[in-house]
């Protein structure tokens, strides 16, 4: 509208303007000005040039720098294209100090002389008059195609593929090398084909190569093209077993890149993992031995590993509580530090920072990202928000880019290498400040949830100025927020569509919706709660739109809906249950037990709003004759809290033996598989039925038990199965439950393990003394001896 | 160079009604204006330029009768310069700072929110830079327009070549400014491009005052 307005009124005084300065129409007033004078004094002249010179300058550089279509760094262009738009450029530049010199001399003639000059040059990089002046080859893209082995001690492998031999991994060649030296091959190199098998002969293997191709006619018709390519790998005069390999890539216009990775097993490297593995899990076994409790010798032995960062502990605090200490201690050990006060903690912030910063790159979830969650209340948080508002307001990017796993979507590393980025991030010190500021937040929330702190009233503005991030205001909440949505959402109340403004919508799972609705509702607030209570319609609808959009291909439930649980019958998790239940049957992936599993996870989110009869119906919706093995269904039970599973699985069990000819394959087998998950959950009528059987059966039911242990049994739930096999009279049953107990021997495991040592039964104090032997063993190894090999030892090349 | 006031007081006599209805327009527009201020406000920029326009055009109107009266009353050239800027920034402040004080110390913010507005307090934060831009507008916009009126008042030919710079220096944002990939570094060359202008329009406006040629 107001581009319609301006163009109105300013395009006719422009051209009016023009039309009376080159002399096409005339001035009511006489000229006074003899047409002997001269065009304009010296003065006149010079501040004409320069100020033409400012205007075309800044036109100048816009275009040579930052137009649309025309890279910032010329080393992205191809070679030959990044010459010509020099070319260009320079000549541009002296067409338009030449306008200047024109100026000098006759300034409306160098003015409009030089305004064609700078509208030419705006026009010609990037109109298709290049495309058709130059050469084809010149607007292909540069493609870079890296290959590496994955896996420890990786590096170094040689690489041959469709018998050429490319050179040692990791190995980076582009498009245009590599299609010269590599043919592609329709059919299978020789060699390759084993007549007595479908797979391919040993070494090779066929991964898919990523070729680039023109569809003709257009720069911008540069597509990758998969094809089939053959490869082997050698290493160390062995070549590669169990090879595969894949990859993937892309880019932009210019520049695209393609990284594949390949996977296999070479006999000597193997042995070195499976010693460094063995090293690993023995500085693990040592942690457990000492109550968790670790020292700085332990921290210098764990920290030479690759999975020596805070990941690896932070999977096993999952089911082992006890690694959340040995973080605790890593972190502190790392720093240097027992005790935290204000000065220490200051210190430990800056060098953190410092490291970040020299780094350019910050891991929330790593040992630097522990360590913030211990010292950050000892930190000033009115110097954390004032930096950060500087960082908000400078207009820079926040960070490069960001990564992180779905297992853990609360820990993200955030990069901030400037390399490649038009606009610069922020150092990486920022995101330490940022992480800082959301823990101080989480802390004062919980000391004074209905009122605003520091945080919400100085940070989430300015989030909502500066960045236009509703999302990253939302994290933090408060009632400037809180105002500022439902306003937005009693001006603009529709929930979806394209009929949105641009500044009211949000795109989410491939639709766009509301964007103060969509905020509104998943707002972990008390203005948040009272929302979705008041408009409970609009929020169960938002949780539809959310759950039943084509991109929700497994109908994942949106997590608000679990946010008021408290309100029992009334709550959305109830409200919402049917809908939910009824879109998992479009779900994907659309097996029986996908769908179970998924309507068993809603359930158990529901925690005790969910009946028993809830479980029961959901189970009761399965189609038996879907469900091809009993572990399919064992998998999924470990969704169900432990607490309701025993009575669930008894009733599975019965339903199985009511309805046994509706399983397709070897009913008895699989009904007593489901017993032996019933053994494994501490179902005495199962254990009594096991050991009642022959002892060959036995035998073999003791394998599948194991079996199942080992994958359907959480790390924390074993303890509670060997606790309960060292209850039992039955030796066999005490062996395997000694297994578990050495498997993660915290104290109060080695004190059962102890106590099994006194048994009566030969068998159980012969495999209980052992365990406590191997553990004594691992318990004197010297740090020394478990170190990293990658850090003590020249790997072969 | 000394002040004389009775001389800033003609000229602001002459700015008056463009100044008042200048002041009234700006402190509704800015109490009033449902959305929240940018630095590239259109209906903001297209104020500046007609506030500019006026007051250039009120006091560069070389062939008025009062135009002929001032510079015929034994003031100097330089005296008589410095005055009509004088003016000219007065007359910026005018239109300028009621707005500038009413965004700056939240009297807008404060009513919006009494309106339920649903931008304001929470984009107050921001609204200052565009306050500064605008004036930055007229610094660059008033000698530019006085410029053209004193180059077109000289006895030499091309006395249009100002007018026409000025159409490109109209141009030249109105391109620029709605794309959206500009370079990290250009605010700074911008801004410095923008000083060199200033001051080359400042000085040889200056320079040039002292030979154009008054008319009746």
């Amino acid at each position: 509208m107001m581009h319609i307005f301006i163009l109105l009124i300013g395009l006719p005084v422009v051209v009016l303007v023009g039309l009376r300065v080159l002399g096409f129409t005339r001035s009511r007033h006489k000229n006074f000005v003899a047409a002997t004078a001269p065009a304009g004094s010296r003065i006149s002249r010079i501040a004409e040039c320069i100020v033409l010179l400012c205007i075309a300058g800044a036109f100048y550089l816009f275009t040579a720098a930052t137009t649309y279509g025309i890279p910032q760094n010329l080393s992205l262009l191809p070679h030959g294209l990044a010459r010509v738009q020099i070319i260009v450029a320079v000549t541009a530049l002296l067409l338009l100090l030449g306008c200047v010199a024109i100026t000098y001399w006759r300034a409306s003639f160098g003015i409009v002389l030089a305004a064609i000059v700078m509208a030419g040059y705006g026009f010609i990089p990037d109109s298709g008059l290049m495309e058709r002046v130059l050469p084809e080859a010149m607007f292909a893209p540069k493609v870079e195609h890296t290959f590496r082995m994955s896996g420890k001690f990786a590096g170094g492998e040689e690489l041959w593929i469709n018998n050429v031999y490319l050179g040692k991994m990791p190995l980076t060649i582009t498009w245009d090398e590599f299609r010269e030296k590599v043919p592609f091959m329709a059919e299978p190199p020789e060699g390759y084909k084993d007549e007595n098998s479908r797979q391919p002969a040993e070494p090779w293997f066929q991964f898919t190569f990523w070729e680039t191709k023109n569809l003709g006619g257009s720069r911008h018709s540069y597509v990758a093209d998969n094809q089939q390519y053959y490869a082997k790998i050698k290493f160390n005069d062995q070549w590669a077993e169990s090879r595969l390999g894949g990859g993937g890539g892309g880019g932009g216009r210019w520049y695209r890149q393609y990284e594949y990775s390949f996977g296999g097993y070479f006999p000597d490297r193997e042995k070195l993992i499976q010693e460094d593995n063995r090293r690993f899990e023995s500085l693990l076994q040592k942690a457990r031995l000492s109550n968790y409790t670790v020292d700085s010798e332990w921290w210098q032995a764990y920290s030479t590993f690759d999975e020596g960062d805070l990941w690896t502990l932070r999977r096993l605090a999952k089911d082992e509580p006890g690694f959340v200490k040995v973080m605790d201690a890593a972190a502190r050990l790392k720093y240097g530090f027992t005790a935290v006060d204000r000065q220490t903690a200051q210190a430990v912030f800056e060098r953190i920072c410092n490291e970040a910063d020299a780094a350019m790159r910050y891991d929330a979830g790593g040992v630097e990202g522990w360590e913030m969650g211990l010292i950050f209340d000892m930190l000033d948080v009115n110097r954390l928000v004032a930096d950060y508002s500087k960082a908000l307001k400078s207009g820079r990017s926040l960070y490069s880019s960001k990564s992180g796993s779905h297992e853990y979507d609360e820990y993200w590393t955030y990069n901030h290498d400037p390399k490649n980025e038009f606009y610069k991030p922020v150092p990486a010190s920022v995101s330490v400040i940022r992480h800082a500021l959301h823990l101080w937040d989480k802390k004062l929330d919980a000391e004074q949830p209905h009122r605003d702190n520091l945080i919400e009233t100085e940070i989430a503005p300015l989030y909502i100025a500066y960045r236009g991030d509703v999302g990253a205001a939302a994290s933090l909440g408060g009632s400037l927020l809180e105002e500022y949505l439902l306003r937005q959402f009693h001006r603009e109340p529709r929930l979806k569509g394209m009929g949105l403004d641009y500044e009211d919508r949000e795109y989410t799972e491939g639709q766009y919706v509301n964007k103060w609705i969509y905020h509104l509702v998943q707002l972990d607030t008390p203005a948040g709660k009272e929302f979705r209570q008041k408009h409970s319609d609009i929020t169960l609808q938002m949780a539809k739109l959310m759950t039943t959009s084509m991109h929700n291909h497994e109908k994942s439930p949106p997590e608000f809906v679990f946010s008021d649980l408290e309100r029992g019958q009334k709550s959305l998790a109830v409200q919402y249950w049917p809908e939910l239940s009824a879109a998992i049957d479009s779900s994907f992936p659309s097996r029986e037990e996908s769908k179970l599993q998924k309507r068993f996870q809603y359930l158990a989110r529901m925690g005790d709003l969910a009946t028993d009869q809830m479980y029961i119906d959901c189970w009761e919706k399965i189609n038996l004759d879907q469900i091809d093995y009993p572990s399919q269904l064992i998998g999924i039970l470990r969704e169900i809290p432990r607490q309701r599973l025993l009575p669930l699985a008894r009733y599975i069990l019965n339903d199985l033996n009511k309805r046994n000819d509706q399983i397709r394959y070897e009913q008895e087998w699989f009904i007593e598989e489901f017993e032996n998950y019933l053994i494994c959950l501490g179902d005495d009528t199962a254990t009594t039925a096991f050991l009642s059987s022959e002892p060959k059966e036995k035998q073999n039911r003791l394998d599948r038990i194991r079996s199942i242990i080992d994958q359907y049994v959480s790390q924390r739930d074993r303890e509670d199965v060997a606790a309960y096999f060292a209850e039992q009279n039955d030796a066999d049953l005490k062996i395997l439950g000694i297994h578990y107990l050495r498997e993660t021997p915290a104290p109060e495991r080695v004190a059962l393990l102890k106590t099994l040592a006194q048994d009566t039964d030969a068998a159980v104090r012969q495999a209980a003394e052992r365990a406590l032997n191997e553990l004594e063993a691992i318990r004197q190894i010297p740090y020394e001896l478990l170190v990293s090999l990658a850090s003590t030892s020249v790997l072969p090349q | 160079m000394k002040m004389k006031s009775s001389l800033l007081v003609f000229f602001l006599r002459c700015l008056w009604p463009v100044n008042a209805a200048a002041m009234s327009v700006s402190i509704l527009f800015v109490l009033l204006y449902p959305k929240y201020f940018l630095w590239n406000n259109a209906w903001a920029a297209v104020f500046i330029l007609i506030h500019s326009v006026a007051i250039t055009f009120i006091l560069g109107r070389v062939r008025s009768r009062s135009f002929a009266f001032i510079y015929t009353r034994g003031f100097s050239r330089d005296v008589l310069w410095l005055h009509k800027m004088l003016a000219s920034v007065v007359s910026v402040f005018v239109a300028w700072l009621p707005a500038a004080l009413l965004i700056g110390l939240g009297g807008r913010s404060a009513l919006q929110d009494w309106f339920r507005n649903p931008y304001l307090p929470i984009m107050a934060a921001r609204e200052m830079s565009a306050v500064w831009f605008w004036l930055f507008g007229y610094a660059i916009l008033l000698p530019m327009f006085h410029y053209v009126w004193i180059r077109k008042a000289q006895p030499t030919r091309s006395s249009g070549s100002g007018m026409l710079l000025s159409v490109g220096l109209f141009f030249t944002p109105s391109a620029l400014v709605p794309f959206g990939n500009h370079a990290p570094w250009s605010v700074m060359v911008y801004g410095l491009l923008a000083a060199v202008m200033i001051a080359t329009y400042t000085i040889s406006g200056f320079l040039l005052h002292r030979t154009l040629e008054v008319q009746k």
